[in-house]
């Protein structure tokens, strides 16, 4: 991102001319990296969904 | 000020006032059927004791003869079937932080007549709740709200979300008190895993206008269609499916995770506790069968040390401590939060240090789940809404030095309408203002994703948690100060690719 691309963008949203289209997919394509970067933390996290057998037979008294 | 009458010997159940001394079980003593307390004191009512000397508590009001809804429900389930005549009633007790002596609380009664409001709110700010002492020998205490111990620590802030608003009514008198409420299992018809959904309940189910469940309710919901050890009365415990049956019963989801790992156990709690839905864990001894539950109620972060995650901060890496219900010890326990190898594995556990007095050493458990009770409405779990706050916190921190490794995420759900009424204080433009409150539609609850810098919240992000997947439900993107211009144009685009609004 740089001061062309904020102009380009600020002359106009519905204007889709080719430079903001280009604008639009840098930022799409800045999106989809910080996406594939925590990636593996998402991953991790999610092992919060798998239940064990073990855990579901606990008795809690 | 008009004079006072005294205590006449004939008005039997009327209220007392004394001093309160530092032992609570001074004013158990003469409790029908707790004759022999003194040489079986619960733990509770020592931790209760040490709890109120450090509120600051000076006196106490006793009103002697107090129907409780829970113990009623508890003596018709079950002590009213014993051979032994249990009473019907119970003992309440509630504690001021002010001197007070019968015949002053008795000429405050009487000045009510000219400015009730008044002698409320002055009675208000000193109160600190109430203690329901049943008539069941080591188990007497029963329904209890307290005010949160309000310590000052430079290195620590505590947040006690799941805490609500309790009206108190005593001597015609309307008094209020925040809290949340537990009681001590009685063995009879509760057990631990009844009582931490109990005190969950508490909190939750009046936000949904769902009426809280008594013990006993639960009891009976929990073991109306899966049985895990036999007989119910006297309660023998619950497995994991009834606690979710229990809570279902009540008209709430109960939102069930695994641990996995202390990063993101840490996570998880303190998204749901920062929301204010309180969390049962399930707790298990290494080498015991049996497990234990409490009511996780607080949290204690540190102020400093944040974590790095990738290029941004995780508020969650600071939490250091819980305070939970524990029903064998108290309400707002500190629990510290640790990583504990067992079989080979690094698993999250909890260390529960009791009291000085109990003699006992700091307990160990291992986490075993964690299982949220939360309005039905909020589909999206905090894993799912933390994957979306990933994604933008580590989009924003890549935006420029300005933010790189300074970008902290915070997630937690909020009611919409809330969220719209805090917003007014957050200095957007007239245009930003008038389409997020009226041209927005935001879902019941939203799961906020709030990114901040340097102390101040910099960007939110409103995500519709009737969605499952955080991709399909990001409803808009809030400024919430100046931010650098290419990076308004950044977020920009990123809401329109997710059809959602960019407000500032």
């Amino acid at each position: 991102m740089n001061d062309s691309d904020i102009s380009v963008i600020a002359a106009g949203d519905t204007v889709q001319s080719e430079e903001s289209k280009q604008v639009r997919a840098r930022i799409e394509e800045a999106f989809r990296q910080a996406r594939e970067a925590v990636q593996s933390e998402v991953q991790d996290e999610r092992r919060g969904e798998l239940f064990t057998f073990e855990m579901m037979n606990l008795r809690l008294v | 000020m008009a004079v006072a009458p005294s205590a006449s010997e004939g008005q039997r159940g009327a209220l007392r006032v004394l001093p309160y001394g530092g032992d609570l079980g001074a004013f158990l003593g003469d409790t029908p059927r707790l004759a022999y307390l003194e040489s079986e004191r619960p733990c509770q009512v020592a931790y209760l004791s040490t709890y109120l000397t450090e509120l600051g508590c000076q006196s106490v009001v006793e009103e002697p003869r107090y129907i409780d809804r829970d113990y009623v429900d508890d003596v018709a389930l079950y002590y009213s079937r014993s051979l032994r005549t249990y009473p019907n009633y119970c003992k309440r007790l509630h504690f001021f932080c002010e001197p007070l002596s019968d015949e002053e609380f008795r000429s405050r009664i009487c000045a009510a007549a000219g400015d009730r409001q008044a002698i409320e709110s002055a009675l208000t700010r000193t109160y600190l709740g109430f203690v329901v002492v049943r008539p069941l020998p080591a188990h007497p205490i029963g329904r209890t709200v307290l005010s949160v111990h309000a310590t000052s620590d430079p290195e620590f802030k505590r947040l006690f979300p799941c805490t609500r608003a309790y009206v108190v009514h005593l001597a015609g008198l309307s008094l209020e008190i925040a809290g949340l409420a537990f009681q001590q299992q009685d063995q009879g018809v509760s057990a631990c895993a009844m009582t931490a959904i109990w005190s969950a309940s508490h909190r939750i189910a009046p936000q949904e206008d769902l009426r809280v469940p008594t013990a006993a309710e639960i009891n009976q919901s929990a073991s109306r269609y899966i049985m895990t050890s036999g007989r119910t009365l006297p309660s023998d415990g619950l497995g994991l499916h009834q606690v979710c049956e229990a809570i279902r019963a009540i008209g709430l989801a109960p939102a069930m995770i695994a641990p996995s790992g202390l990063k993101n156990d840490r996570r998880q709690i303190l998204t749901y506790v920062r929301s204010g839905f309180p969390a049962v864990l399930a707790l298990r001894n290494p080498g015991r069968t049996e497990g234990h539950a409490v009511c996780c109620v607080g949290a204690k972060l540190r102020n400093a040390d944040l974590a790095d995650t990738l290029s941004f901060k995780d508020i969650a890496s600071s939490l250091d401590a819980i305070y939970i219900h524990d029903d064998r010890l108290g309400p707002y326990a500190a629990a510290q939060l640790f990583e504990k190898e067992h079989d080979g594995q690094l698993l999250t556990a909890l260390r529960i240090k009791w009291p000085d007095h109990c003699q006992a050493p700091p307990e160990e458990f291992l986490l075993s789940a964690m299982i949220v009770p939360v309005p039905v409405k909020v589909r999206m779990s905090g894993a799912r809404l933390r994957e979306g706050g990933m994604w933008i916190a580590e989009f924003v921190a890549r935006s420029g030095d300005e933010f790189k490794g300074k970008v902290v995420l915070d997630t937690w759900f909020e009611k919409a309408t809330d969220y719209r009424t805090r917003a007014f204080g957050f200095g957007l433009s007239d245009e930003g203002l008038c389409t997020l409150q009226s041209a927005v539609k935001l879902s019941r609850y939203v799961g906020l994703i709030e990114l901040s810098a340097n102390g101040t919240p910099c960007v939110d992000v409103l995500v519709d948690v009737t969605e499952i997947k955080p991709n399909m439900a990001i409803l808009a993107m809030i400024a919430r100060r100046s931010l650098p211009g290419d990076l308004v144009v950044s977020l920009r685009g990123v809401a329109e690719g997710f059809s959602a609004a960019f407000l500032q």
